[in-house]
């Protein structure tokens, strides 16, 4: 095997894999620009076990959102989108750097902007559901930070395991150990990087997912903000009808949690031109109140008129939209 | 007691035993002996499968023996010729749990193996008159013959075994039908274009009483087609038979214990047909003459000339002229009667896609009383209970068992369908469908199968695994592991900026 089909192995089995079906994610070695965009050229995972772990798990994903029965295998996209989130989850690795070198974080955190930059658009719908299979748990990424404290000093593990020899003696010793979880968009804390730079990497990674991206839309940081793969994705009938089950999905069809993401999503609109807003943005947003105000624990939405009345809103008597059901067969 | 032959020895004991070039004691004789006839056939079945029995065949002889103590066995003994024959023979014989002697006339000593790989010698000759003497390690043995077995009768003795594989078998196929059957079957032949020749097989009679000989038409077809198979094989009164080598056919869908090709026993003249299902063999003595089914076509006399004058001659009798001819050839012409029986259609081949998308909404019922034929024309359809519920292609109603004419249209001259049946040739196994566009479509009824069928046999289907919900929820959140990133870790990034590196 050549030396970047070794490297894609590697980011498969210890990032892919794990960001899939749970477990010890341990980022790999910075991957770059250059090689993330060369990685997935004609690449297959290797190893049987992970492939078909892999390809069970993202099938799971998009079968949520479309009646599919196979995902083709991760594309070249996927992959450089993988190395972005390695080399993302590196930048706030504080293993990177030692004294004198904590510009390495920086200029990581820039390399990663410029390959999730070089990342095009998906093609086709299919092209965004797969990239959403593969990277639509990556908000849940969680780091466990430990603080330990003893005696006469204190130290903190930013994703590690404490020593035993530090553990040791609990008792004797006044052991205390304390830990907090870190999400992935609070990762950025007290390492060299600027937290504005990680979230603007960030918020192009999930960008670049667009499905994804329009799922967490309700997420704290970085906030949401319309980009060209997702506004691409709600301007066919059928990305809007994929991008509003996700919605679904990922909000557990949950009310509030709905109704927040769709003010997310109204709000980030807001910064968008007019004619590109109520060409593609508002007929979405539209469905969505739509949905939302169906919800039998909804708020009525007050000032507004009721879905069905609203012209192009596509809404059937039956409570479903009508171009829900094409929307399997749109995926080429 | 056996001695074991020792390398150079000279001599031995065992009367019609010498030492061959080899330093190998053999006489001019092998026998195998076996504890019973299904042991017999265990070998026999084992010796052809890996070779012709031609070389044995001369020279063999099956016997059944009778020890003194009145156990019968079965001695088989055949001309050793070498060793190598020999040895064969004694691999088999073991694998089939007899034994293996060698000798001349009466004396009969046991055969080498790994313990002696130059063969026994007795150490003493037992003084006795039986017909044959058998000196083994285990046991001295005296033997009388009781009678013999013809290896002829013992084939056409065993029942075939099924073996549905040899249906699909290519070759040509024996057909023997009874004499009922014969001419409709040279018929259908004919009219087939099927290449075949036939003759006429006679038995004597069952009984005393009856007075005439058994008969039976004989068929050898070079290359039968495969879609009259199924007919052959399930039309009562009609047996389909593999050759297997000269003489002998086994009967399709079944196989001969013994491989008969490796037995040349019946001979050219004969052929015995081994029937399966507890019947017994049918055998040809001689072989009947056969001829081409052709012969049987149906022949037309040209006119003469000569003869064309002499009856369009005015006759000064004044008798009658000859009527001229007057057949119309067959149109459909538009029909203004309401639709009945409107019980098939034809699927173009281009709305093949709509029939799979409809197949989708159809009922059970309808599924399973359907019937589709695909052919190079599309898809047939035939419902007896009405074909609406399928409403695609070109409809055609039913106006005899094996007719269909275009759904509003009727034939012209209005003959009786079974005048128009008649007038096709009543093909037995043909469904004919009349297109209002002058096509005539046969489509032979083996070529329908019910829809379910049919939707069935598109299905793919792919092994998913099993992933219990409980599992899926108990899945562990990812979480994140920092670890050492090693000696220059942005190595791959590369020191330039990336707007350097990436382009």
């Amino acid at each position: 095997m050549d030396p970047t089909g070794r490297r894609a192995e590697d980011l498969a089995r210890h990032v892919l894999a794990p960001l899939l079906r749970g477990g010890e994610l341990v980022p790999r070695r910075p991957v770059g620009p250059r090689l993330g965009l060369a990685l997935g050229a004609g690449r297959t995972i290797v190893d049987d076990e992970i492939r078909e772990t892999i390809d069970a798990a993202r099938l799971r994903v998009a079968r949520g959102i479309v009646a599919i029965d196979t995902l083709p295998p991760p594309s070249p996209a996927e992959w450089a989108l993988l190395a972005a989130l390695n080399d993302l989850l590196q930048v706030t690795n504080h293993e990177l750097s030692g004294l004198g070198t904590r510009s390495r974080h920086d200029d990581l955190a820039v390399a990663t902007s410029a390959l999730i930059d070089r990342i095009p658009a998906p093609d086709t719908l299919r092209e965004a559901v797969a990239r959403h299979a593969s990277f639509s748990t990556v908000l849940s990424l969680r780091r466990v930070d430990r603080h330990v404290t003893w005696w006469t000093g204190s130290e903190t593990f930013r994703g590690q395991t404490p020593p035993p020899r530090l553990l040791a003696w609990p008792d004797v010793r006044n052991v205390r150990v304390r830990e907090e979880t870190v999400s992935l968009s609070d990762m950025a804390a007290d390492t060299p990087v600027a937290e504005a730079r990680y979230h603007e990497a960030l918020s192009g990674f999930l960008a670049a997912t667009p499905l994804t991206d329009i799922g967490t839309a309700a997420r704290r940081t970085p906030a949401f903000a319309w980009s060209h793969h997702t506004v691409a994705v709600v301007s066919a009938v059928a990305g809007r009808n994929l991008a509003v089950r996700t919605l679904r999905g990922m909000t557990d069809d949950d009310g509030s949690a709905k109704r927040a993401a769709t003010e997310a999503l109204r709000r980030a609109a807001e910064r968008l031109p007019d004619g590109l807003r109520e060409a593609t943005v508002v007929p979405f947003l539209d469905e969505l109140e739509a949905l939302c105000s169906q919800d039998p624990d909804a708020e009525p939405p007050g000032s507004e008129r009721p879905a069905s009345e609203r012209p192009g809103s596509g809404t059937t008597s039956s409570g479903t939209t009508s171009s829900e059901i094409s929307t399997s067969n749109a995926l080429s | 007691m056996l001695e074991r032959v020792a390398l150079h020895q000279t001599r031995l004991r065992t009367p019609g035993v010498s030492l061959d070039a080899k330093g190998v004691a053999l006489g001019a004789k092998g026998a195998v002996l076996l504890p019973s006839l299904d042991r017999l056939v265990r070998f026999l079945s084992l010796y052809t499968a890996g070779a012709p029995l031609t070389d044995l065949l001369g020279s063999l002889t099956i016997d059944v023996v009778r020890s003194k103590l009145g156990q019968r066995e079965i001695l088989l003994s055949f001309s050793a010729e070498g060793g190598d024959r020999l040895d064969r023979v004694a691999e088999l014989a073991r694998l089939s749990g007899a034994y293996t002697f060698t000798g001349t006339s009466r004396h009969f000593v046991q055969y080498r193996d790994a313990a002696a790989p130059f063969g026994y010698d007795v150490a003493e000759i037992t003084p006795a008159d039986a017909a044959i003497v058998l000196y083994h390690q285990q046991f001295t043995q005296e033997y009388a013959y009781e009678k013999s077995v013809s290896l002829r009768s013992l084939l056409l003795r065993l029942e075939p075994r099924v073996a549905p594989a040899t249906v699909a078998a290519p070759g040509p196929r024996w057909l023997c039908a009874e004499a009922g059957l014969g001419a409709a079957l040279i018929h259908y032949f004919v009219r087939s274009r099927v290449v075949a020749s036939v003759g006429i097989a006679e038995w004597p009679p069952a009984s005393e009483f009856e007075p005439s000989p058994q008969r039976r038409h004989l068929f050898l077809v070079p290359d039968l087609p495969a879609r009259m198979h199924r007919l052959m094989v399930e039309t009562p009164g009609i047996d389909l038979y593999l050759p297997q080598g000269d003489g002998a056919a086994v009967e399709v869908g079944y196989e001969h214990p013994i491989n008969l090709r490796a037995c040349p026993v019946f001979g050219d003249e004969t052929l015995a047909l081994i029937r399966g299902g507890g019947r017994e063999p049918l055998v040809v003595d001689k072989m009947p003459a056969l001829g081409p089914v052709d012969a049987f076509a149906h022949v037309v006399l040209a006119q003469t000339e000569a003869g064309t004058e002499a009856s369009r001659a005015p006759s000064p009798g004044g008798t009658g002229a000859a009527l001229d001819a007057v057949s119309v050839p067959l149109r459909l012409a538009p029909d203004t009667d309401p639709w009945r029986n409107i019980t098939a259609t034809l699927v173009p081949r281009a709305e093949l896609g709509l029939l799979r998308q409809l197949a989708y909404r159809l009922g059970r019922r309808t599924l399973e009383t359907t019937e589709i034929a695909f052919t190079a024309e599309g898809a047939f359809l035939r419902r007896p209970q009405g074909i609406e519920s399928l409403p695609i292609g070109a409809f055609f109603r039913s106006i005899h068992d094996a007719i269909y004419v275009s759904a509003g249209y009727a034939p012209v001259p209005a003959v009786s369908p079974e005048v128009l049946h008649r007038a096709f040739g009543s093909p037995a196994d043909e469904v004919l469908f009349i297109h209002r566009d002058g096509r005539r479509l046969g489509v032979p009824r083996s070529a329908f199968v019910t829809l379910e069928t049919a939707l069935l046999d598109a299905q793919a289907w792919s092994g998913l695994q099993y992933e219990a919900i409980d599992r899926a929820l108990a899945r562990a959140l990812p979480v994140v592991r920092l670890d050492a990133t090693g000696f220059r870790p942005l190595r791959d990034v590369s020191a330039a900026r990336p707007e350097e590196e990436g382009g």
